[in-house]
């Protein structure tokens, strides 16, 4: 299940959020091995710190199975302010109708008990991602991702296209990425994985969306 | 999306002071039928460093001056709770109101502002940071209706509305939101030559939806609202 969560403000999720982190330091420092700064087990960056909305998967244990982070592109994100050398001049999108989504993590060890646990959940994440941000009047969602990840993305039915060449920063093969929010986009990741309802774990959170999604 | 919306973003670049802002807000609310709408704007990088908002607004002096008066800033929900997040906030998913935000809402409504609310927050480059609110008596189900026509040119009305008062305050975007990028040159040549979005993705060896996205980042850049006019704005500011 779903849970949209404001950085600065989770209310009751704040333990959700600490997971997330914990998750994010064991998913890109341990695993994939990123340049990323871990502090007492727990990856946060200065986007962190820019109150965004997270999106983070739950089992009913309030255990984190993925999560990712939402920016406006309309302030500081990671493709116009870190990652600015992939596009160059093209880099530079700043649009009300289009969001960044970055930090995708999911806890594969959690996952491999489950049958297409990886895919699914991806697919219930993304899914959720798009949805959300459709409802909220959003045409597109660019990420900068780790070129391993275009092969979980495409399994969960996502199609994420490039929108560069990917380039090696550190010692990571990086791409920029674009995804549309259209129903046909959500359709075949909802028809691939069986989604079916309600992605979000408290029915109030369909609700609270701008318009219904 | 029409020729009436483009007017009226045309008409939003000639806003030069507060009063223009004020009659520009005015126009858009006779043009979506709505009640009001308001602005608000934090953190504005600008000469009055003592000036820490920026409120532009519809609604009635009256209004205004007792919101000020009152200090109502202290129990209004919406700006707190729409600043928060970075999803437009309908005013029905506030969180439950407190007896005294229950009586600040009857005593608003006394004063012209309705019961229907949507506020867009707006996160700039510079920390600056805005809500643009548009405000309506609709029904329920007629809101819902209006809000799913809508949202989309509201997201970008509400941007461009707090560029051109970041203009107005006198700050310089350090970035010239109206440069267009190579790829998003390419496009409106191509459109301008009477290509299709297809026809351009397979002349450039892209994806549809990559052409969709770069021909939307350009009319986000130059204000427009259809390809055929973002070329022709594209020609006439010499950006093609």
């Amino acid at each position: 299940m779903i849970r949209l969560i404001q950085g600065a403000h989770p209310g009751d999720d704040a333990d959700i959020l600490d997971k997330m982190f914990r998750l994010r330091a064991k998913v890109f420092n341990d695993r994939l091995g990123w340049e990323v700064k871990v502090r007492d087990n727990r990856e946060t960056d200065r986007f962190d710190e820019l109150n965004p909305l997270y999106v983070v998967e739950t089992d009913e244990k309030r255990n984190v199975l993925a999560s990712l982070r939402l920016l406006p592109t309309t302030g500081p994100h990671m493709l116009s302010d870190v990652f600015s050398e992939l596009m160059g001049p093209e880099s530079i999108i700043r649009s009300p109708r289009v969001l960044e989504s970055s930090r995708f993590a999911a806890d594969t060890e959690l996952l491999g008990r489950l049958p297409n646990g990886l895919s699914t959940v991806t697919g219930v994440l993304l899914c959720a991602l798009l949805e959300t941000s459709r409802a909220a009047g959003v045409d597109f969602v660019i990420s900068v991702y780790d070129v391993r990840m275009e092969r979980i993305l495409r399994r969960a039915g996502c199609g994420f296209e490039r929108l560069c060449e990917p380039q090696k920063i550190g010692d990571v093969m990086t791409v920029a990425g674009l995804c549309e929010t259209a129903t046909s986009i959500t359709d075949e990741i909802r028809a691939r994985n069986n989604l079916t309802g309600s992605l979000f774990a408290d029915p109030a959170w369909m609700i609270s969306l701008p318009i219904a999604a | 999306m029409d020729e009436a919306f483009y007017a009226l973003v045309d008409a939003g670049e000639h806003i030069r002071s507060v009063t223009d802002a004020h009659q520009f807000l005015e126009k858009l609310a006779e043009h979506y039928d709505v009640r009001n709408l308001a602005y608000l704007g934090v953190n504005l990088p600008g000469p009055d460093e003592n000036r820490p908002v920026f409120v532009i607004s519809t609604y009635s002096k009256a209004w205004v001056d007792r919101y000020r008066a009152r200090n109502y800033q202290r129990i209004d929900p919406v700006l707190p709770e729409s600043m928060k997040g970075i999803l437009p906030l309908d005013w029905r998913n506030l969180p439950p109101l407190r007896p005294a935000v229950v009586r600040f809402f009857g005593e608003a409504h006394d004063y012209g502002v309705q019961k229907q609310g949507l506020s867009i927050p707006i996160r700039g480059a510079t920390g600056d940071l805005a809500v643009f609110t548009v405000n309506t008596d609709l029904a329920d189900p007629e809101w819902e209706d209006f809000k799913q026509r809508n949202i989309r040119e509201f997201l970008l009305i509400a941007f461009y509305f707090h560029q051109q008062v970041m203009a107005l305050e006198g700050f310089k975007n350090a970035i010239d939101i109206r440069q267009l990028s190579q790829r998003e040159r390419d496009m409106l040549w191509w459109t301008a030559e009477g290509k299709t979005t297809k026809e351009i993705a397979l002349i450039l060896g892209l994806s549809d939806r990559t052409v969709r996205f770069y021909i939307e980042n350009a009319m986000t850049k130059l204000r427009c609202h259809s390809k055929a006019q973002c070329v022709a704005k594209a020609i006439r500011i010499g950006a093609l």
